[in-house]
């Protein structure tokens, strides 16, 4: 090796010369990275502090409302509607809408479909509500038909529905009360009244305005008269007077380009004068509203975000909106997905950090599997949450369907009335059939074709009564082959997915495409008979088996979560010193007793807000929840895992999408509210950690 | 020179290594060493850094079970069964032969817990036996007339000097018959040091203790027997091949007065390691 030669001083290190001007260079180095990171910084604050500037100015502002009635005329004096019992509000709309109470009670309960809503009785409205006394099991039509529609109707809402909601009913029916306009809260400080100056302007314009309007009336009179001149001269003698006429036209133009000149500064001036008074609220409300029929009520501050918003349920109109059910169905998903996902992920961690280092896997030759079951977990956390939600929609609202839905549980089965079996029974099979049912649908009196005996006839009732939730967002999810499969099942037919040979010769579609060999329908069972039997079938089928609840948007969630859990505790797991685990090992611990009582506590804190990071972050994931059908509008709120939901980010998103300027606004209070829970849930993290740092 | 200990028929021995040899994957980490451990007496393990004489003790409780490479051959025998035999449960094992760490290593929770861990884990339910046996320990460590007020406070506000003795109470609680100490007081200073060198001799008289240590002195002062471990090396294909071997195991006083072997009385007197 060529050594440099040592230099003379005897050391390889810089002179002081060298070393000082190096100095600086090394600090200025460091002075430029550091600015660098104070930029990123201030980007970073930038960035939030515009978030939140443009919620906050959005989710507070000023509004202009008018109502019908006045509140205060219907709760009587000093009081507001929230508080009046709600025997009272019930009374207020029997006694002044007793013809839309019927409406009403479709619109709030959506458990039927609206086709068969008058003919359902108030049990299959309402299953497991409570019901006017002897009212149970009338049909809406008969209560129409019978006396005292109204106070029936009312009663049974008071009974069901909770508050908010009746409120709300008041208010959008009987109060009507109507935000005409909405601005924001930027708009509310800074323009709405005008300035002394602009008030100035407002005032000497329409005088200005007025002067140069006369002027111009004169100026066109002036030009009307010299055409008559004209007029007069050219019937005396166009000849002689040609000079005339000559200079009186020259005076025409003259005056028409004064009154041009005239026209555009009147324009100008209505110009200002319209952006005057529609830069400011009050007056451009002045403008727009001020002939209104209704006193219209301007309020300066009006928080779109109040206590209201938060206990009434979604509405069509913006100002009576809530998100009621949005944050009932966030907190449930919530919980469901931190109890299915904090367990599964952490046994998962445990797994793979503490005993995955000596099972069969580890002893392969080669590849190291276990690494690349990690490695894997790890791009799991970084697949899109989309495709989450695809995953969910195949898994959980398809394929176990039968478990989110419910169904398995004895949940959400709400079997349509005996009668209604029987008539689709008689009608689907265009035959002599004679149906008597029981109340528990077992078949009292039967004569039927020959093709269907009493026991089968028994089958395609339970059938029935099995497929049969209706309900009316959730329609149509058993595919028709799926029923026709169940009663080709009962009726012992074949059902098979090739081309028969003898296709051409068939005619009927459904036959002709393979599905059903008509050689093996029963005796005397026509294969239209056959196709009835599926379409009615599917008629008032097809709501049990929706999967497209709580449950199943919770699961897909804690799916999406669980690699960043697991990855999150498995730090937390590595990050406890080894040395605890020798101690406890050192003192006669089994590897389970060392996980329980030394590592897993110690782990505690950091597998809390990795979790807790995480299902912040799942709180607020809109796209999944699309894909596995969360409900857009939804006025009932859910009451379990099995409930149809809607979530706050669904809403936003909802909200947002609208057209109508008001709901940019409810958007931003209910971003806020969002933004509350997710902050709230990162200050627990925090907490956490902080209280068990320095553990060891 | 390999040495060979005898094995008087009069001794009575808590433990026999018997020809241990110590593997991490390939590489041969300890060459055949046999070492009798006389019941009721201190044996000092000395020797430069990587001689060996950590692994060793860390194979007297099994604790190199838990490094996924390591491998042991040769016979430990204790009571009559050979700890690496057939059927033996390396969980018995710890139970019977504690172990006290280099580094303090109190668990993150009072000192209470810290010295009920051990009993509770074998089952030990009862809160007034359980208040006895942490009593007894602390006393044994003798950490008792310091911390008898504040039992619940934390393990680790503890000083370093008293965690290690907090361990030593940690270890004791289990009653075992051998306790095993890997350079306990290297991280302590001299006064902490001193402690638990005074608790070896007074109160933990009795105890079969295996102590490594790099200071001669404190094998010197607290031992009965020293057993001299060095680093062998030789090249093999161009490639430094580096193992731990016992060189000597004599009484302490024999050792460092007349010790039998040159290498030992090179390195009793400071000219390596």
């Amino acid at each position: 090796m060529n050594k440099k030669q040592k230099p003379a001083d005897n050391t390889y290190m810089p002179d002081e010369a060298t070393f000082k001007s190096r100095l600086q260079s090394r600090h200025l180095w460091g002075n430029v990275w550091r600015t660098f990171f104070i930029l990123s910084i201030v980007v970073a604050i930038l960035a939030l502090i515009v978030l939140f500037t443009n919620v906050i100015n959005s989710a507070f502002g000023t509004i202009a409302t008018t109502f019908e009635i006045e509140p205060e005329t219907l709760a009587g004096e000093g009081r507001t509607l929230s508080d009046l019992t709600e025997e009272e509000l019930v009374a207020i709309l029997v006694e002044r809408e007793p013809n839309r109470l019927p409406v009403v009670v479709r619109n709030n309960f959506n458990n039927v479909p609206d086709e068969e809503f008058t003919e359902s009785t108030l049990a299959q409205v309402a299953p497991n509500g409570s019901y006017p006394d002897g009212f149970e099991n009338a049909t809406i039509n008969e209560i129409r038909d019978g006396e005292n529609t109204a106070e029936v109707l009312g009663e049974f809402l008071q009974l069901n529905l909770p508050k908010g909601n009746i409120i709300n009913i008041v208010e959008e029916d009987i109060v009507a009360l109507q935000v005409l306009d909405a601005w924001s809260l930027w708009d509310a400080i800074t323009n709405f009244e005008p300035t002394a100056a602009e008030q100035e302007r407002l005032d000497e314009l329409p005088v200005e305005i007025e002067a140069l309007e006369t002027q111009l009336a004169d100026v066109e009179t002036q030009i009307a008269d010299k055409e008559a001149d004209i007029q007069t001269l050219r019937d005396e003698s166009a000849t002689d007077n040609a000079d005339a006429i000559r200079s009186t036209n020259a005076e025409i133009s003259e005056l028409q380009e004064q009154s041009s000149d005239l026209l555009s500064q009147i324009d100008d001036l209505n110009d200002e004068l319209t952006l005057l008074i529609s830069s400011n609220i009050t007056t451009s409300v002045e403008r727009d509203f001020g002939d209104a029929e209704n006193p219209v009520e301007i309020v300066r501050y009006h928080s779109w975000l109040s206590t209201e918003f938060l206990q009434t349920p979604m509405s069509s109109v913006p100002a009576q909106a809530g998100i009621r059910t949005a944050l009932y169905g966030s907190i449930i998903m919530m919980v469901i997905v931190i109890l299915v996902s904090l367990p599964v992920g952490v046994a998962a961690a445990i797994y793979l950090e503490e005993y995955a280092r000596d099972n069969v896997l580890s002893r392969f030759p080669l590849v190291n599997i276990n690494k690349i079951i990690e490695t894997n977990v790890r791009n799991l956390a970084g697949v899109p949450s989309i495709i989450y939600g695809m995953l969910g929609l195949a898994i959980f609202v398809r394929m176990l369907a039968p478990f989110t839905s419910g169904v398995v549980f004895g949940i959400n089965v709400n079997p349509p009335p005996t009668n209604r079996i029987v008539n689709l029974m008689e009608e689907l099979t265009n035959l002599e059939l004679d149906l008597e049912l029981d109340e528990n649908y077992n078949i009292t009196a039967y004569t039927g074709p020959e093709w269907l005996s009493e026991d089968d006839a028994q089958r395609v009732v339970t059938l029935f009564r099995r497929y049969g939730t209706p309900s009316v967002t959730n329609r149509g999810n058993v595919p028709l082959e799926r029923i026709e499969s169940d009663i080709a099942n009962i009726l012992g037919i074949r059902i098979r997915n090739q081309v028969p040979a003898n296709a051409d010769e068939l005619d009927y579609s459904r036959v002709a495409s393979g599905f059903v060999e008509l050689s093996t329908l029963p005796a005397g069972m026509t294969i239209e008979q056959f196709e009835s039997l599926g379409q009615q079938l599917r008629r008032v089928s097809g709501f049990t088996l929706s999967g497209r609840t709580v449950l199943s948007a919770a699961l897909t969630l804690s799916l999406l979560i669980l690699p960043v859990i697991i990855i999150n505790a498995q730090e937390a797991l590595r990050a406890v010193p080894n040395a605890l685990r020798e101690a406890s090992y050192g003192l006669g611990a089994t590897k389970w007793q060392t996980i329980w009582k030394t590592i897993l506590p110690a782990a505690v804190p950091g597998i809390m807000t990795g979790t807790i990071l995480a299902v912040s972050r799942a709180v607020g994931e809109t796209a999944p929840l699309i894909v596995v059908g969360a409900s857009t509008f939804l006025l009932t709120d859910p009451n379990g895992p099995f409930s149809q939901f809607t979530a706050l980010p669904i809403q936003v998103y909802q909200w947002t999408a609208r057209p109508q300027g008001q709901f940019q606004f409810i958007a931003a209070a209910a971003i806020i509210v969002l933004l509350t829970m997710v902050l709230v849930l990162n200050a627990v993290a925090i907490i956490i950690r902080s209280r068990f740092d320095n553990r060891y | 020179m390999v040495y060979t200990p005898e094995f008087r028929q009069d001794a009575d021995y808590a433990l026999t290594l018997e020809d241990v040899n110590v593997y991490y994957g390939d590489y041969h980490a300890v060459k055949d060493v046999t070492i009798p451990i006389e019941r009721g007496k201190i044996t000092a393990f000395i020797g430069p850094s990587g001689c060996g004489k950590s692994t060793v003790v860390k194979t007297i409780n099994r604790m190199n079970d838990l490094v996924d490479s390591a491998r042991v051959t040769g016979k430990i025998m204790y009571r009559g069964n050979n700890l690496y035999g057939d059927g033996v449960d390396p969980v018995e094992v710890r139970r019977r032969i504690g172990m006290v760490f280099q580094k303090p290593n109190p668990f993150p929770k009072s000192i209470f817990e810290n010295v009920a861990y051990g009993p509770r884990l074998l089952g030990v339910k009862d809160k007034d036996i359980l208040h006895e046996i942490v009593e007894r320990s602390l006393r044994g460590a003798a950490l008792w007339d310091e911390v008898k007020n504040d039992l619940n406070k934390s393990g680790l506000a503890l000083s370093g000097g008293q965690q290690q003795r907090l361990c030593i109470a940690r270890t004791i609680a289990v009653e075992p018959d051998v306790i095993l100490m890997d350079e306990p007081a290297s991280a302590l200073d001299p006064i902490a040091t001193q402690r638990i060198e005074q608790l070896m001799r007074e109160e933990l008289a009795g105890y079969t203790i295996v102590i490594v240590t790099h200071n001669m002195q404190q094998a010197q002062r607290a031992s009965d027997y020293t057993c001299f471990f060095n680093i062998r090396k030789e090249d093999r294909e161009g490639k430094e091949i580096r193992w731990g071997e016992l060189v000597e195991m004599s009484p302490t006083e024999k050792l460092f007065s007349e010790p039998a072997s040159e290498e030992t009385h090179d390195y009793i007197s400071g000219r390596f390691g």
